[in-house]
C-alpha cells in the first residue's frame, strides 16, 4: 500500500517516544551447537563471522552471522561423511576465499570464492570440490594445509618416513616432497611466509623430540629449499602464524609456555622471545592481529588462556604496544576454541567448555569498556526452546496526529559499548559504530531484548528521521532504581528477600562486610544514576572494603605499589583475575575529570581504572554482588519480572470459553448481519456512505488482538505480542497453509466464488478486492476485529456498484456461515505454531495449542499482566467472575 | 690413524653444495643482510696530491643525487674552461670545488644483484666470487681537468677469484690469514657452530674479495676495463679500511650468535676446498647442484694433514647422496674408524649390564677380537646353596656383526651365545664329577620346561638421525633359547635321577639370569614389552646410562639437519644427508 508522501510522519508531527525496559526471561526458537571439533573462523564482513567447524559425528558444518535473523546465525552442512581435517585460506589481495577438507583418505579441494561477489547465505550450493590422492594406497592421508597458490597435505604409512604433497591451486596435481630430518608423524603444518620465501612450518615427531621447521618451495632458480627450525628449551606441542606487515610470518609455538619467534627482516636478524607465563601443556593455539595488537590464545590442561602484546599501564591509565600481558584464564575446560578480530568487538572467540555445557559459545570482547561477554552461539529451531536472562525494552510511537503514519520509517539504534540484541526476535549487533535500522510497521512498536549475563547492560541510542533528537534508552536504570528503592524498603541488604521469600544474601557472610557492600553499590547506583542523566557524579564516601579486610587499607598513595607488570585492561581484569581472587578486596572510588576512577585492592595487588560507561558501572556492581556471595541468578530472582502462569492461563481458559460460546452464538447471529447490511445497502443506495453506517458496537469490540492506542508501553505486556511474528514468519509457507484445513477451506470456496464476480467487474476491482482479502486474512489471523473489517470492506468497495457489492457481500456472508460451521472444530484443533506451540506446551504442562489457544494466549498474557499491575491480583482469580465472563460470550454477536 | 684420501686425509668432511650456496646468498640478499645498492661518491684517490685523504662522501639519496649533479655540472664547466684556457674560470670553479667538496674520482649509483659463487673445475683451492649489477652507472673523472664519463653498468659482472685454500677460522671474525699461529688459537678457543653458518661463509668470500679480478669470468663494455677494475678494488680498499663499516657487500651480515653443543664427534680445525662435478640432475638441472664446497675438519686436535694432496677429494661428496632432492643440501661423511668410537660406546653400554649382574665375570673386561671376530665373553660359576654339591658354569658369548645398512639407518647386531654346563657332582672326600649336562643356544633337545631346539640371541641396535645431532636408537630383542645339547632320556638311570633333583634349579639360575640380562637392556632401551620396572630400574633410566637420544653424536646439528645414516664400507665412508637448517633459538 503505498501512501501518500503527506501521511509519512515527520519531525512537525511531535512523534512522542515511550518506553520501558524490564529485567526478565525470555525464550527463543533456537538450538544450540554442540561438542564441536576443530573451529576456526572467516570474518565474511567486519562483523559477519562464518564458523565452521566438525560436529559429533565429524560432519564438516558451517554457520553464518547474519543480522537481523532469528537466531543471528543461518547454518550450512559441507561433508558427507567424517571430515579428518580441513582449513580455510583467505587470499587478503585477491578478496577469495578457498577450503579444503580430507574426507574418504582423499583431499578435497573447493573453488575460490570472490568474498565480495559471494552469497554466502548460499554457501552449500556455491562450493565445488575437486579431489586429490596420495602416490599410494598405503599412505593415510592425514591432514590437509591450504595457501593462497598451494595446498599441502600430510600423509604417514607403517613403514616409511612421513610424506607431504603439494601442489600448485590452479593445476591441483600433487608432488611428494621429503623432510630434512626422519619425520614419523607430522602434528601440525601450515603454509606460510618466512624471510620472504613462501613455503610450509611444520611441527613434526622424530623419535622422542619434536621439530619445528620451515620449509620453503623450492626456488626455481636453484632448486633448494630454505630451511629454518625453531627451537625452544622444552618440547612444543603446537604452534600458530601471524601475518606480519612485511608478509612473513610470526611464529607463536608453545609446550609449557609460549615462544614468539620472529624471522629476518630488512637486515636485522630474527629474534626469539618467551611470554611470560607458565602453562600446563599449551595443547593448541591461535594467534590474532588487529591494528598493531597481537593476541595469543591458548588452550591447556586448566582451559583457555588469552595474552596480549596491549599492555595496560596502570599508572598512565594507557596501553602500551610491545609488552606482553600475562597469561589470562578466559574460560575453563575448553575442548575447541577459534578467536577472530573484528570492528568493535576487540576479541572475539568461539569455544567449546564444559564450562558452558560444551556448546558452542560465543565471548567477545567489547572494544569500548573492554568487557567480556558470553553468549551462545545458536541456530534457529522451532523444535526447541532457549530460556534467556534479558532486559526487555518496549519502545513505542505516538503522536497527535491520526493521518501520519509510521509504516515503512525506520529507526536507528546504536550503543555507547558493543552488544548483541534482538529486536522484535531478531538478532543484530549495537555498537558506537553499529548502527542498524528498525523498519517500523503499520504498528509503531517494536521489543528490544538484550540477553545479559550481569547486571549491567549499556545504553542504547535511537534516533530516527521523525525524531527531533537522539533518544537514549537506558536499559539498566530502572532496574537500578529499583534495587535501591528494595534495598532502601527492606532496610538494608541484610534483610532483602527474593521474590521466592528467601534470603538474597546467603549464610555466612558478615554482617559488616554486606554492610560495607551496600554502601558500595549505593554510591556505584549514584554514579549510574548521574551518568545516566548525563550529570557529573557527586561522591560521598569514597572508599569501602569488601570481604573482611580492613575499612581504609587503601589509598591513592598505595597506588605506588600499583601491580604494573600485569598489564591487564579492565574488561580483562573482571573476566579473569577477579573470578579467581579469594582474597578480600578494597575500594576506592575517586572522580576524576573524565569519569570516575575505580581503585581496587585484591591481596597486595592495586589495580585502576577511569569508568566512563553505565555499563562499566554494572560491572562492577554486579562483582561487589559477587563478592558477598549473591549472583546474577540471584539477583535476577530478586529483581527481575517474574511471570505468573497460572494467572495467565486461567486469563485465557476464560477467554477461549468466551469465545466459543461466540463463535456458537455468530452463526446464528449472521442471518440477523445479513440483513442489516442489506437493509443498510437499499437504504443508502444513493447517498451510501460506509460512515454513516452504524455497525453494531458489541461487533466492533470482538478485537483479538492488543490495539496499540496510546497506552504506557510495558515490555512486560507485550512479551509474547513480540514473538507474534513467529506466526507469519514464514519458512517458505503460505499463511493459508499454516492455518488449519478447514479454515482455508473455506477461504479457498470463498476465492472461487469471487473469481466470477471478479471477470465481470475487471482489473480495477480486482486490485481494490485483493486489498479487501488482505484484511480478510489479518481478521484469520487476528490482527483485525471482524467489525473493523466490515467497516474496511463497505467503505472500499463502496465504489463499486451496489448491485455488486450485494453479491459480494452474500458470497462473503456466504462464506462465514461455512465458517461459523467449521469453526467450532477448526478453531480447537492442534495447531503447530512454532515457538508458541513449544511455549505453551511447556507452561501449561504439556497442553496442546489450539488456534483459539494462541488468539486467547495472545490477550490473556498482555492483559492478565497489566490487570495485575493495576489491581495487584489477576482478572479471573474469582471462580464467579470467570463463569459469568464466558456466558457473556454467548450474546455478544447478538445484533439486537 | 691412517688417513681416508677419500675425505684428502681429514676425519670429517661437510660437503655444500655450489647451488644451496648461492640460494642462501640470495636469502641474505633478500632480506637485506647483503648491500642491493652502491650509492657512493669517492674522492682523492686517483693520484692523490701529497696530504689529501681518500674519502668517501655519505649522506641521504637525495644528497647524494643532488652532490652527484653539481659535481658532473661543475666537472664539465671545468674541462669546458680547461679546454679553453680560461684560467678565471677555473681558478673559480676550482675554488667551488674545494669550497662544496666536490673533487671526487669517480661515483656509484648502481643497483646489485644476489652474489654468487662457482666451483672450479681442477682447482679446489679457489672459486669464482660473482658480483653482478643489475642497472646504473659508474661515473668516473679519470682526470682532475676532464669531464665526468658515464658508464652505463646493467648487466655488468665483475668477477674475482677467491682462494679458500689459505682461509683459516678464527674465533671472533673470520680473516684471510695464513697465519701459523691461528691453527691453535683455533684448537684452543673450539670451534663454534657459528662458523658452520652461511654467513660466516659470506663473509670469508667476501673478505677475499680484493683479490685477483678475473677479467675473463667478468662482463663489462669496452672502454670500461680500467675504470672498473680501478674504481672497485679502491671501493673494496677504502670502505674496508673504514671501521665501521668493514664490509661492502655484507653490510649487515654478522657471525649468529648459536648455543653450541660439544659433540662427540666435535671437530678441533677447520679448512676448506672444493670439489667439481659435472653431474647434474635430470629432471631439474642446475648448474653445480653437485659441486661441493667442503669444510675439512679433523679431530681430536690432531693436525690436519699438510701434504699437497690435503683436502682434495677424488669426487664430490654431494655424489654419494642418497636422497639428492631440492630438500637435502650436501652430504657430511666421516671416516669409518672414527664411527667406531660410537660403537664402542655401543659395546660398553652391553658389558655394563653383564658386569652390573652377580656372579658375572667378563673376560678380559669387555670386547676382544678372537679369530677375526668382535665379541665379548662372559661367564658365570654357580655353587653352593641349593645346588649342593652340584655346579654350573655358564658361557655367555656375544659377537657384533658387521654394520647393515637398513632402511631409515644402520644396523648393528649383538649375536648372544649361551653355553650350560651342568655338573653333577657326588662328594666322597673328593668331588667325583658323576655326570656333565650341557645345555646351549644351539641345542637341540626339550625336557620338560626346557623345549628344544635352542636359537641363539639376536639383539639389534638401529641408530637413525634424531634432531640435532642427536641419534635415535631404536631395538629389537630375539632372546637366546637354551636346550639341552643331548637328549635327557639316553641318561643312564642313576644320572637322570639326579639330574631330576636339579633341573628346577637350572631353570631358575642361568635361564632367569639370561631373561634379566634380556631385560635390563630391554628397560634400558625403553622396549615397551617390558612390563617389569623396580625402584633400581627407574634410577638407572635417570641416569640415562645408555639414553643415547640425548646425547649429540654429529657436530653442526644446530646448523644442518642429518638423515640417512649409511656406511660405505668400500670407501670407509660414514655418510649423512644433510640440509642447511639453522637453528632459530
Amino acid at each position: 500500500m503505498n501512501l501518500a508522501q503527506e501521511n509519512i510522519v515527520s519531525k512537525e508531527d511531535q512523534v512522542r517516544v515511550n518506553f520501558s525496559s524490564e529485567l526478565m526471561s525470555n525464550y527463543f526458537p533456537e538450538s544450540s551447537i554442540k561438542g564441536s571439533k576443530e573451529i576456526r573462523t572467516f570474518m565474511v564482513g567486519p562483523d559477519q563471522p562464518l564458523i565452521f567447524y566438525q560436529d559429533q559425528d565429524d560432519l564438516l558444518k558451517a554457520i553464518l552471522r547474519k543480522e537481523g535473523s532469528e537466531s543471528g546465525w543461518i547454518s550450512f552442512s559441507l561433508s558427507e561423511g567424517a571430515v579428518k581435517s580441513y582449513e580455510l585460506e583467505y587470499n587478503i589481495k585477491k578478496g577469495r576465499i578457498q577450503i579444503a577438507k580430507v574426507e574418504s583418505n582423499q583431499v578435497w579441494v573447493s573453488q575460490a570464492l570472490d568474498v565480495a561477489s559471494t552469497d554466502f547465505e548460499k554457501l552449500e550450493q556455491a562450493l565445488s570440490w575437486t579431489a586429490l590422492r596420495a602416490d599410494t594406497f598405503a599412505e593415510t592421508i592425514d591432514k590437509v594445509s591450504l595457501g593462497t597458490q598451494h595446498v599441502l597435505f600430510g600423509t604417514s604409512s607403517k613403514s616409511s618416513d612421513a610424506l607431504f604433497y603439494l601442489a600448485d591451486l590452479k593445476e591441483l596435481k600433487p608432488e611428494s616432497y621429503t623432510f630434512p630430518e626422519h619425520a614419523k608423524t607430522i602434528l601440525q603444518f601450515e603454509l606460510g611466509t618466512y624471510a620472504k620465501f613462501p613455503g610450509v612450518f611444520f611441527l613434526y615427531q622424530i623419535g622422542n623430540e619434536r621439530t619445528l621447521l620451515f620449509q620453503s618451495f623450492p626456488d626455481e632458480e636453484y632448486d633448494r629449499t630454505y630451511d629454518s627450525r625453531f627451537v625452544a628449551e622444552e618440547t612444543l606441542n603446537c604452534f600458530a602464524l601471524l601475518e606480519l606487515p612485511s608478509g612473513n610470518d610470526m611464529i607463536y609455538a608453545a609446550g609449557n609456555q609460549i615462544h614468539q619467534f620472529k624471522g629476518p627482516e630488512n637486515g636485522e636478524q630474527g629474534t626469539y622471545e618467551t611470554l611470560p607465563g607458565v602453562y600446563q601443556q599449551v595443547h593448541q593455539i591461535r594467534a590474532a592481529s588487529f591494528e598493531g595488537e597481537n593476541s595469543v590464545w591458548a588452550l591447556d590442561q586448566a582451559g583457555l588462556f588469552y595474552q596480549t602484546n596491549r599492555f595496560f599501564n596502570q599508572v598512565s591509565q594507557e596501553f602500551e604496544s610491545g609488552k606482553w600481558t600475562r597469561p589470562l584464564l578466559m574460560v575453563e575446560g575448553v575442548s575447541q576454541f577459534s578467536c577472530v578480530k573484528g570492528k568493535g568487538v576487540r576479541n572475539q572467540l568461539y569455544a567449546v567448555s564444559t564450562a558452558f555445557g560444551s556448546e558452542l559459545t560465543r565471548l567477545w570482547q567489547d572494544s569500548v569498556t573492554t568487557l567480556w561477554n558470553t553468549n551462545k552461539v545458536t541456530l534457529s529451531d522451532l523444535d526447541s526452546l532457549k530460556e534467556v536472562e534479558s532486559y526487555s525494552a518496549q519502545v513505542r510511537f505516538n503522536t497527535a496526529s491520526k493521518l501520519a503514519s509510521f509504516q515503512g520509517q525506520k529507526v536507528y539504534l546504536s550503543a555507547e559499548s558493543n552488544l548483541f540484541i534482538y529486536v522484535d526476535s531478531q538478532s543484530y549487533h549495537l555498537g558506537p559504530d553499529h548502527k542498524v535500522a528498525i523498519p517500523l510497521g503499520i504498528v509503531p512498536e517494536f521489543t528490544i531484548i538484550a540477553p545479559v549475563e550481569e547486571i549491567g547492560a549499556p545504553t542504547i541510542v535511537m534516533s530516527a528521521d521523525f525524531l527531533e533528537n537522539e533518544k537514549v534508552i537506558d536499559l539498566s536504570g530502572k532496574i537500578f532504581d529499583k534495587l535501591q528503592s528494595k534495598i532502601d524498603k527492606e532496610g538494608g541488604l541484610a534483610n532483602a528477600k527474593k521474590q521466592n521469600g528467601k534470603s538474597l544474601i546467603p549464610d555466612g557472610v558478615k554482617p559488616e562486610t554486606i554492610k560495607a557492600a551496600q554502601d558500595g553499590i549505593g554510591q556505584m547506583l549514584g554514579i549510574a544514576r548521574d551518568m545516566g542523566r548525563g550529570k557529573t557524579p557527586v561522591l560521598k564516601a569514597t572508599s569501602f572494603a569488601v570481604g573482611g579486610a580492613g575499612t581504609s587499607g587503601v589509598s591513592i598513595n598505595s597506588l605506588a605499589s600499583v601491580s604494573s607488570d600485569f598489564g591487564h585492561s579492565l574488561g580483562d581484569f573482571l573476566h579473569s583475575i577477579w573470578n579467581k581472587a579469594k582474597e578480600a578486596f578494597e575500594f576506592v572510588m575517586e572522580k576524576v575529570a573524565d569519569g570516575v576512577k575505580f581503585i581496587i585492592k585484591i591481596g597486595e595487588q592495586v589495580f585502576n581504572w577511569i569508568v566512563k560507561t553505565i555499563r562499566e558501572i554494572g560491572s562492577f556492581i554486579q562483582r561487589v554482588f559477587d563478592s558477598i556471595k549473591v549472583f546474577f541468578k540471584d539477583l535476577f530472582e530478586f529483581l527481575a519480572f517474574l511471570f505468573d502462569w497460572d494467572a495467565i492461563l486461567d486469563t485465557k481458559r476464560a477467554y477461549k470459553g468466551f469465545a466459543n460460546n461466540a463463535i456458537i452464538n455468530l452463526k446464528g447471529e449472521i442471518g440477523n448481519i445479513r440483513n442489516f447490511i442489506n437493509e443498510t445497502l437499499e437504504k443508502e443506495i444513493a447517498k451510501f456512505s460506509p460512515e454513516l453506517v452504524s455497525i453494531p458496537k458489541e461487533l466492533d469490540q470482538t478485537n483479538l488482538t492488543e490495539s496499540s492506542k496510546e497506552t504506557e508501553p510495558d515490555p512486560r505486556s507485550n512479551w509474547l505480542n513480540s514473538k507474534k511474528q513467529y506466526l507469519n514468519s514464514g519458512k517458505g509457507d503460505e499463511p493459508v497453509k499454516k492455518m488449519p484445513t478447514e479454515l482455508s477451506d473455506v477461504f479457498n470456496s470463498l476465492m472461487a466464488d469471487l473469481v466470477p464476480i471478479f471477470k465481470e467487474t475487471g482489473e480495477g476491482f480486482l486490485s481494490e478486492f485483493k486489498i479487501v482479502a488482505e484484511k480478510f486474512n489479518q481478521v484469520i489471523r487476528g490482527q483485525l476485529s471482524f467489525g473493523e473489517f466490515l467497516k474496511f470492506a463497505l467503505q472500499k468497495l463502496a465504489g463499486t456498484g451496489l448491485f455488486i457489492l450485494k453479491q459480494l457481500m452474500d458470497v462473503i456472508l456466504r462464506s462465514l456461515e461455512a465458517l461459523m460451521d467449521v469453526a467450532n472444530i477448526a478453531l480447537n484443533q492442534v495447531w503447530n505454531v512454532p515457538i508458541i506451540s513449544a511455549l505453551y506446551r511447556e507452561i501449561s504442562g504439556g497442553d496442546d495449542l489450539t488456534f483459539l489457544d494462541v488468539m486467547c494466549l495472545f490477550l490473556a498474557i498482555p492483559s492478565t499482566i497489566l490487570f495485575k499491575i493495576g489491581e495487584n491480583y489477576a482478572p479471573f482469580e474469582s471462580e464467579e467472575v470467570k463463569v459469568a465472563f464466558v456466558e457473556r460470550g454467548k450474546n455478544i454477536f447478538q445484533l439486537t | 690413524m691412517t688417513e681416508n684420501q677419500n675425505l684428502g686425509g681429514f676425519d670429517m668432511v661437510l660437503g655444500l653444495s655450489q647451488s644451496t650456496i648461492n640460494f642462501q646468498f640470495k636469502m641474505l640478499y633478500q632480506n637485506g643482510f647483503i648491500k642491493d645498492r652502491w650509492f657512493a661518491l669517492v674522492g682523492n684517490v686517483l693520484n692523490p696530491k701529497e696530504g689529501e685523504k681518500p674519502f668517501c662522501f655519505e649522506g641521504t639519496p637525495e644528497e647524494l643525487k643532488s652532490k652527484l649533479n653539481r659535481w658532473i655540472s661543475i666537472q664539465d664547466q671545468f674541462s669546458a674552461a680547461y679546454d679553453a684556457d680560461n684560467i678565471d674560470d677555473m681558478v673559480e670553479l676550482k675554488n667551488i670545488i674545494k669550497t662544496e667538496g666536490l673533487n671526487f674520482d669517480y661515483a656509484w649509483d648502481v643497483d646489485l644483484k644476489s652474489p654468487t659463487v662457482e666451483i672450479i673445475n681442477k682447482d679446489p683451492r679457489n672459486l669464482y666470487f660473482n658480483l653482478s649489477f643489475s642497472e646504473g652507472k659508474l661515473y668516473y673523472r679519470p682526470e682532475k681537468t676532464s669531464k665526468v664519463k658515464l658508464f652505463d653498468l646493467s648487466g655488468c659482472v665483475y668477477a674475482f677469484t677467491t682462494p679458500i685454500g689459505r682461509i683459516k677460522v678464527a674465533k671472533d671474525q673470520m680473516v684471510m690469514e695464513a697465519d701459523e699461529a691461528m691453527d691453535s688459537i683455533i684448537r684452543n678457543s673450539g670451534l663454534t657452530e657459528a662458523d658452520f653458518r652461511i654467513e660466516s661463509l659470506f663473509l670469508n668470500f667476501e673478505n677475499a674479495n680484493i683479490s685477483d679480478f678475473d677479467i675473463g669470468r667478468s662482463k663489462f663494455p669496452e672502454g670500461l676495463i680500467q675504470p672498473f677494475q680501478v674504481t672497485i678494488e679502491n671501493y673494496f680498499k677504502l670502505i674496508l679500511k673504514g671501521s665501521t663499516n668493514p664490509y661492502v657487500l655484507g653490510y649487515g651480515v654478522t657471525q649468529p650468535k648459536i648455543n653450541s653443543q660439544e659433540a662427540m664427534f666435535q671437530p678441533t680445525s677447520l679448512e676448506f676446498s672444493t670439489s667439481y662435478s659435472t653431474k647434474t640432475d635430470q629432471a631439474k638441472p642446475v648448474k653445480g647442484q653437485y659441486s661441493s664446497f667442503n669444510f675439512l675438519m679433523m679431530l681430536n686436535g690432531d693436525p690436519a694433514p699438510t701434504e699437497p694432496t690435503a683436502g682434495i677429494l677424488p669426487a664430490s661428496l654431494i655424489e654419494l647422496g642418497m636422497d639428492t632432492s631440492s630438500t637435502t643440501d650436501g652430504v657430511f661423511a666421516m671416516d669409518r674408524s672414527h664411527f667406531d668410537q660410537y660403537l664402542d660406546s655401543l659395546d660398553e653400554y652391553v658389558v655394563s649390564v653383564f658386569k652390573a649382574k652377580k656372579d658375572v665375570k667378563v673376560e678380559s673386561g669387555g670386547f676382544q677380537v678372537k679369530d677375526g671376530k668382535h665379541i665379548m665373553v662372559a661367564t658365570s660359576h654357580m655353587a653352593g646353596g641349593e645346588l649342593g654339591d652340584d655346579k654350573i658354569d655358564t658361557t655367555y658369548t656375544l659377537e657384533r656383526k658387521a654394520l647393515k645398512n637398513v632402511s631409515g639407518g644402520v644396523e648393528v647386531e649383538y649375536e648372544f651365545q649361551v653355553e650350560i654346563v651342568v655338573h653333577l657332582i657326588a662328594k666322597v672326600f673328593v668331588e667325583i664329577e658323576l655326570k656333565k649336562i650341557d645345555l646351549s643356544t644351539s641345542g637341540q633337545y626339550s625336557y620338560r620346561d626346557v623345549k628344544g631346539p635352542g636359537k641363539v640371541g639376536s639383539m639389534k641396535f638401529l641408530i637413525q638421525n634424531g634432531t640435532e645431532g642427536k641419534f635415535n636408537l631404536k631395538n629389537t630383542l630375539e632372546p637366546p633359547k637354551i636346550a639341552f645339547d643331548e637328549s635327557v632320556y639316553l641318561f643312564e638311570g642313576g644320572a637322570l635321577k639326579i639330574f631330576l633333583n636339579i633341573v628346577k634349579l637350572i631353570l631358575a639360575w642361568p635361564i632367569l639370569l639370561v631373561e634379566g640380562i634380556i631385560n635390563q637392556i630391554a628397560i634400558d632401551l625403553s622396549n615397551n614389552d617390558v612390563t617389569k620396572e623396580n625402584e633400581s630400574i627407574k634410577r638407572l633410566r635417570e641416569v640415562d646410562v645408555l639414553n643415547q637420544t640425548n646425547k649429540v653424536i654429529l657436530p653442526l646439528g644446530k646448523t644442518y639437519a642429518y638423515k640417512n645414516l649409511r656406511a660405505i664400507e668400500d670407501k670407509s665412508l660414514i655418510a649423512y644427508d644433510i640440509t642447511y637448517a639453522p637453528v632459530n633459538e
